[in-house]
Formats: C-alpha cells, structure tokens, sequence
C-alpha cells in the first residue's frame, strides 16, 4: 500500500509537471482560453439594437407594391371580360 | 403555338384591354415624370406633394397633433411635432397608385368622358385615403410607441393598396350608375 501511494504521488508529480511544461509550448494555456473567450456572453450590442423610436424623421413611402397592382389590375381585367362572355 | 394563337383569337377584348391598360400606365407615368423633371429643374416641390402634406398636416391637427407643424422643401415636406415629424417625399403622394387606378379605368371603358369622370374621381378619392393615411401616421408618430411603424408597414398598406381594388371592384356599379348598358 505503501508503494501504491508513492507511485500514485510519483505519477501525479509527473502529469502536474507535464501540464506546466505543456502550458510552456502553448503560450501557458492561452490557446485554450480562446477557444471559449465569450462563449457565454450575449452576442448583441445593445447598443447596436434597431430601436424604431430614434428614428430621426422617417418617409410614409407606399409605392413598393406597385407592380403587384399592376398585376392585380390585369388580373381583374380579366375576371370583369369573363363575365362580359358568359353574360 | 397554335393553342395560344387560338386562346388568343377567342380573347380579343381581353388583350385590348391589357394593351390599353399598359399603354395608359406608361403614358400616363412618362407624363409624371416630365413634370417631377420640371418642377425639379424650376427648383419647386410638385404639387401632389405639397397638397397631400398639407392635407395631412390640417387632418393632424384635426386628430389633436398640438404644435404642429408644416415645412416644405425641393424635396419633399415635413410635418408633426419638432422630434416627432413625418417626411414626405415625392413617392409618399400615391399619385402613382391613382396612375394605375386610371390606367384599368381607361383600359375597360377607352377613352370616353365616363372613363375620363372616373379617372378625375379616383385621383381624388385615393388621395383622400392617402391623406387619411398619413394625418393618422402623424399622429401615431405624435403619441408615440411602436403603433406608427406596424401601421405603416401593414394597416395602411392594406388600406390604401384596398382602396385601389375596392374602387376597380366597383367600377361596374359606377358605369351602371353613369348609365352606360
């Protein structure tokens, strides 16, 4: 039993003297560190949050469906001529 | 081929109607732009524009707007409470709706005076929805909140695109109406 726990604190000594030699070759565990910096912090701005309100003077603009009226104009035609034939 | 030339033969009216809807639109939108070109090179605001925000600007006032105010520039007009004011622009006017409105009304009937009568009647009443419209977005924009940007966006979307195919939808009544068989 004696050995066992001379060799277990033997080992131990050895994997802690490892990881600090490891921590040497990778700039002491920078790169780890990295790979989760800000892994748990929220990734919107608050301050780059669209806010309608600070909106300074916005246009009314309606024109955007024009051509979906256009569409509609024709389609309506179209109803109206089919009525006109079957009448 | 033969298929369409046929669905073409047995729908005559149909494309005529197409060919005068379409040519009324561009006439009618080349002629506006002439005129935006005009009042653009004679350094003025064109008066759809200037109309349809003055307009708006006493429907504001009418709805409990307080101060508020009206200013109009080369571009367009400006108008509600200082830090809660509406712009608008030339493309705000709708007049580009009544364009459409008048091209299907010119398309159905030709050219007549009951065509013509429909016209001037549709410029005027999609422009007092529009004015209905914007006085409102003033005042939403007035009292604040998120309200102004969904209506915008949806409730007078739908309100005034509507009022375009409610009065197509009653084009038949009114030429009932003016007496024509």
């Amino acid at each position: 039993m004696k050995k066992f726990s001379f060799l277990l604190l033997i080992l131990s000594g050895l994997v802690v003297h490892g990881q600090d030699k490891w921590g040497h070759f990778t700039s002491d565990g920078e790169d780890f560190s990295k790979t989760f910096e800000g892994m748990f912090e929220p990734h919107l701005d608050p301050v780059k949050i669209y806010m309608p309100q600070e909106v300074g003077n916005p246009a009314v603009p309606l024109d955007g469906g024009l051509t979906a009226l256009l569409i509609a104009g024709g389609a309506a035609g179209y109803r109206q001529y089919k009525k006109k034939k079957k009448a | 081929m033969n298929a369409l030339l046929q669905w073409a033969a047995n729908n005559r009216p149909f494309l005529f109607f197409i060919g005068r809807f379409l040519i009324t639109f561009f006439g009618l939108s080349i002629l506006y732009a002439l005129y935006l070109k005009y009042v653009e090179l004679e350094g003025d605001l064109d008066l759809v524009t200037y109309w349809v925000s003055r307009g708006s600007h006493e429907l504001a006032r009418a709805l409990g707007v307080a101060d508020c105010e009206w200013a109009c520039f080369m571009d367009g007009c400006y108008v509600g409470r200082p830090g809660h004011m509406v712009n608008i622009l030339e493309g705000c006017n709708g007049l580009k709706l009544a364009i459409v409105y008048a091209a299907y009304v010119i398309g159905i009937g030709g050219w007549n005076w009951r065509s013509l009568l429909q016209m001037a009647v549709g410029l005027v009443v999609v422009q007092f929805f529009n004015v209905i419209r914007i006085g409102s977005l003033i005042a939403l924009r007035d009292g604040g909140g998120d309200m102004y940007f969904y209506f915008l966006k949806y409730v007078f979307g739908v309100w005034i695109y509507g009022s375009v195919i409610v009065l197509w939808l009653l084009k038949p009544r009114i030429d009932r109406w003016l007496g024509q068989k």
